[in-house]
C-alpha cells in the first residue's frame, strides 16, 4: 500500500503517469510546446473523449479513519496546549459518513461541500463528530479567488466517571479563509493553481458534568483560542483515459490573537502546518464511468497542529467517487 | 544603690508577672503594649514601639529588611489551606458548632484545642493554615497567636491580614478604606512593617513564601479604594512580601484604579463565593467567573510580563442567619453530591483556570462555612434538601478531592 502511495506522490511530482503507464501517443494530445498545463481551451479539445469530464461528484470514504487528538489530552483537560505536550494525534474511525464531499465544477467555478457525522465508541468513551465545510473557487481568466468556511463539533461523553459524576467534553471550531491566486487550465480538466490566503479560526472547549442526582449543571468553558491564518497552496490535476492524478500542497501559518505568555499554560503563539496530498483517481470500467475509486495519500511535515481545530484525513485513504 | 536597683528591679518584675496577658502594659515591645484604653482608635502603636526600641537600642537607625524570606515555598505545598481564627465561639451566633474537643463555647481555642485542630486538618489532607491576624493591638490577636506559638502544630502558615474590621484605618470597621488618605496610607505601611518584623521574620522557617516573598492575604482588597496600587508597590519595594487579594470573581474590574490595584496585587483568592442562596448556582457562577478572571490575568501578563496566581476557594456552605443585623439567605448544598460537584469543578480547573495550589477553605463559624468537625444537633443535622456535612462530612469531601491520595 505504501508503494502505491509513494508512486502516486512521486508520479505526481515528476508529471509521469502512475504505475508506469505512459500516455498513449495520441494525435489529440497537446504538442510539447504547449504542455498539459496550457491554459487555453485548446487543451480541452486535445484530450481524449473516452473519459467524460463529469462535473458533479460525491465522495464517500471507504476507509473511515480520521486523524484527531488523542483522547488522553481531552481527559486531562489540556487539549488547548496543542503540540506542546505529548501524546497529540490519534487515528480513530468515525464511521462511513464522517467525511463526505459533494463537489461540482461549473465553468470557472469549483464548489465543494464537505462534512458529515460519525461516532466512535470505546470501552469508556463515546466520541461524536459532525461538521461541514464549504469551499468555493472562482477563476476569471487566470485570476483565481475563493473562500472556505467550516464549522466542526466534537463531543466526548463520559471522559471520566470516578466520583459518580460523568464528565462530557465538547469542542466547537469554526473559521474561514479567503484567497487569491492564479490558475491555468480548468477545474474539470487539467489545471494548476497557486493561492495565497488569509483567514481566521477559533476553537472553544467545554466541559459538562452530569449525574442523576445533580440538577441544573451547566457547561464550563475550558478554553477559547483564536488564531489568524496565512496560507500558501498549490494544487494541480492531470487527467488521462483511466486515471487522473491530483496533488495539493498546503502551508499554513497560525498566529494566536490573544497572545499566550506561557506555552505550558495556554499553548504556543505561533505554529505551522505543511502537508502534501496526492490523489489517484481510477475509472475501472470505461463504459460505466459513474463509479470511480480514489486513493489519497497525505504526508505531513510538521506536527499537525491544525488538529487543535478539526479532524483531518488519515495518511492513506480509499474513496468511492460517484460522478455525474 | 542604683546598681542594686537595676539588678533587682527586673527580677522583681519577672516574679510578679504571671502571664503574657499582663505583660503588655509593662513590656514596650509586646504587641499589645499600647493600651487600648488610653489610646484613640487611630493611635499608631508601631511608631511608639519603634521609638521605644530606638531608646533601648540607643540609635535611631532603621533596621534593614532581609531581601528574601527563607520560608516554605507556596507551590511546594500539597493539600488544602485552612483559614483559622483567634475568635470566641459564640453558639448563639454560629451556624456551625464545633465538637468540644476542638473549641469551647465562649472561648478562643485553647493551645491544646488548636493543636487538635491542626492534627485534624493534617489528618484530612490540609497542607497549610492561614491565620486570621490583625496588627491592631486593641484586638489582642497577636498575643493569642504567640500563646499558640503561631500554631506550630499546623506547620507552614501565612497571615490573613484583617484590613476591614477592627482596624486602625478610617473607618475602623466595615466599608471601603480610602487609600488616598495619608493617614490610612501610613497605617497600612505600619501594619505591614509590624507583621513583617513580628511574625514573618521570627517565624520565617514556617512562613509560606512565593519566590522568597512572604505571602500576605487581604480578604477584601476590593475595598481598598483610591490609589492602593502605589502603596502595594511601595511595600513590596521595601519588604519581600507577596500580596494575595480578593476582588470578587463574579465581576471584572472596570475602573482604572481597580485595574491598577489588580495589577499591583500578586495573586487572588476569594474569601467567600458570595452570590445567591442556591448553592449550585453559586459554585457554577464562581467557576465561570474564575475563567473570566484567568483571561484577564492572561492579558495583564501579556501587557506587563507579570504572572498572577489564581487560587481556588472551597465553600461548604454559607449561613450567617445567626449573626445579628444580617439578612442574607442561608446557602447549603442540597446533597453531598452538590458539595462534591463544587470540589470537582475546582479540582478539574487546577492547572488551567486556577493554579495548582489550595484550595483555600474558611473555618468561620458565624458564616457557617467552617469545615471543622461539628456537632450534629437537631438544627444542624443533614436533612432532605439540605446537606450540612455536620460531623466530619465536609472534611471528608476535602480529603477525597484534595487530600494526600488525591494529588
Amino acid at each position: 500500500m505504501i508503494r502505491v502511495l509513494i508512486l502516486v506522490i512521486l508520479s505526481t511530482f515528476v508529471g509521469a503517469n502512475a504505475f508506469g503507464q505512459e500516455p498513449k501517443p495520441d494525435k489529440q494530445r497537446a504538442p510539447l510546446l504547449c504542455p498539459r498545463l496550457c491554459p487555453s481551451t485548446q487543451l480541452l479539445n486535445t484530450k481524449s473523449n473516452k473519459v467524460s469530464k463529469r462535473i458533479v461528484f460525491l465522495d464517500v470514504p471507504v476507509t473511515s479513519l480520521r486523524k484527531t487528538v488523542d483522547i488522553r489530552r481531552i481527559k486531562n483537560g489540556n487539549l488547548q496546549l496543542g503540540t506542546v505536550l505529548e501524546p497529540w494525534e490519534d487515528k480513530i474511525s468515525f464511521g462511513p459518513f464522517s467525511n463526505l464531499a459533494l463537489g461540482a465544477y461549473l465553468g470557472g467555478t469549483s464548489v465543494v461541500l464537505g462534512g458529515g457525522f460519525g461516532k466512535n465508541t470505546t470501552e469508556d468513551t463515546i466520541r461524536r463528530t459532525r461538521g461541514a465545510k464549504l469551499e468555493i473557487d472562482q477563476s476569471v481568466w487566470m485570476v483565481l479567488f475563493g473562500t472556505e468556511g467550516f464549522i466542526e463539533q466534537e463531543k466526548v461523553s463520559e471522559i471520566s466517571d470516578t466520583t459518580g459524576l460523568s464528565v462530557n467534553f465538547a469542542r466547537l471550531s469554526y473559521g474561514g479563509k479567503g484567497w487569491i491566486g492564479f490558475k491555468i487550465g480548468q477545474f474539470k480538466d487539467d489545471f494548476l493553481a497557486i493561492k495565497l490566503g488569509k483567514g481566521y479560526v477559533a476553537t472553544e472547549g467545554e466541559r459538562l458534568y452530569k449525574s442523576s442526582s445533580l440538577l441544573e449543571t451547566v457547561p464550563f468553558t475550558i478554553y477559547f483560542e483564536d488564531f489568524d491564518i496565512e496560507s500558501v497552496s498549490a494544487e494541480g490535476r492531470w487527467r488521462w483515459d483511466r486515471f487522473s492524478l491530483g496533488t495539493r500542497a498546503d502551508y499554513d501559518w497560525y498566529e494566536r490573537r490573544l497572545i499566550s505568555p506561557d506555552p505550558y499554560r495556554y499553548g504556543k503563539n505561533k505554529f505551522e502546518d505543511f502537508a502534501i496530498k496526492g490523489t489517484l483517481e481510477i475509472v475501472p470500467v470505461l463504459k460505466f464511468q459513474t463509479i470511480r475509486f480514489l486513493v489519497r495519500g497525505q504526508k505531513s511535515f510538521f506536527e499537525r497542529s491544525g488538529l487543535l481545530f478539526r479532524n483531518e484525513d488519515p495518511n492513506l485513504q480509499f474513496i468511492l467517487r460517484i460522478a455525474f | 544603690m542604683l546598681s542594686k536597683f537595676l539588678v533587682f528591679a527586673p527580677f522583681i518584675l519577672a516574679m510578679i508577672m504571671p502571664g503574657c496577658e499582663s505583660c503588655d502594659s509593662s513590656m514596650p515591645l509586646s504587641p499589645t503594649s499600647i493600651s487600648a484604653e488610653n489610646k484613640s482608635p487611630t493611635a499608631n502603636p508601631i511608631s511608639e514601639a519603634k521609638e521605644t526600641m530606638g531608646e533601648i537600642l540607643g540609635n535611631g537607625q532603621p533596621t534593614e529588611a532581609p531581601k528574601v524570606i527563607n520560608g516554605v515555598e507556596l507551590m511546594s505545598i500539597h493539600g488544602w489551606w485552612a483559614n483559622i481564627y483567634p475568635w470566641d465561639y459564640i453558639p448563639e451566633k454560629s451556624a456551625v458548632h464545633p465538637v468540644s474537643r476542638l473549641w469551647t463555647p465562649y472561648q478562643k481555642p485553647s493551645p491544646f484545642q488548636m493543636m487538635e485542630q491542626c492534627r485534624q486538618i493534617k489528618d484530612f489532607g490540609g497542607g497549610a493554615v492561614v491565620l486570621e491576624y490583625s496588627p491592631n493591638q486593641n484586638l489582642d490577636w497577636h498575643n493569642y497567636w504567640l500563646s499558640n506559638d503561631f500554631v506550630n502544630g499546623c506547620g507552614s502558615f501565612f497571615l490573613l491580614y484583617e484590613h476591614i474590621n477592627g482596624t486602625r484605618f478610617i473607618p475602623a470597621n466595615d466599608g471601603p478604606k480610602d487609600m488616598n488618605n495619608p493617614y490610612n496610607r501610613k497605617v497600612f505601611k505600619d501594619d505591614i512593617d509590624f507583621m513583617f518584623k513580628n511574625v514573618i521574620v521570627p517565624y520565617q522557617s514556617r512562613y509560606i513564601t512565593m519566590n522568597g516573598r512572604a505571602v500576605i492575604y487581604m480578604w477584601s482588597s476590593v475595598q481598598m479604594t483610591g490609589d492602593f496600587a502605589s502603596l502595594l508597590l511601595e511595600a513590596k519595594d521595601k519588604y519581600p512580601v507577596f500580596f494575595i487579594g480578593s476582588e470578587g470573581m463574579l465581576g471584572l474590574p472596570k475602573r482604572p484604579e481597580d485595574l491598577e490595584r489588580v495589577k499591583a496585587l500578586d495573586g487572588f483568592m476569594e474569601y467567600s463565593l458570595g452570590g445567591p442562596a442556591n448553592y449550585m448556582k453559586a459554585v457554577q457562577d464562581y467557576r465561570a467567573g474564575s475563567y473570566k478572571w484567568r483571561q484577564l490575568l492572561r492579558n495583564i501578563e501579556v501587557e506587563t510580563g507579570k504572572k498572577h496566581l489564581l487560587i481556588p476557594t472551597f465553600q461548604a456552605a454559607y449561613d450567617d442567619t445567626k449573626v445579628p443585623g444580617r439578612t442574607n439567605p442561608a446557602m447549603y448544598p442540597r446533597s453531598l453530591e452538590e458539595m462534591e460537584y463544587h470540589a470537582r469543578l475546582i479540582k478539574d480547573a487546577m492547572g488551567t483556570v486556577y493554579d495548582r495550589v489550595g484550595p483555600f477553605v474558611v473555618y468561620e463559624l458565624p458564616e457557617g462555612a467552617a469545615v471543622i468537625e461539628s456537632q450534629c444537633t437537631p438544627e444542624t443535622v443533614n436533612r432532605r434538601g439540605r446537606y450540612t456535612g455536620c460531623g466530619l462530612g465536609r472534611l471528608e469531601v476535602l480529603s477525597k478531592f484534595f487530600g494526600r491520595g488525591a494529588w
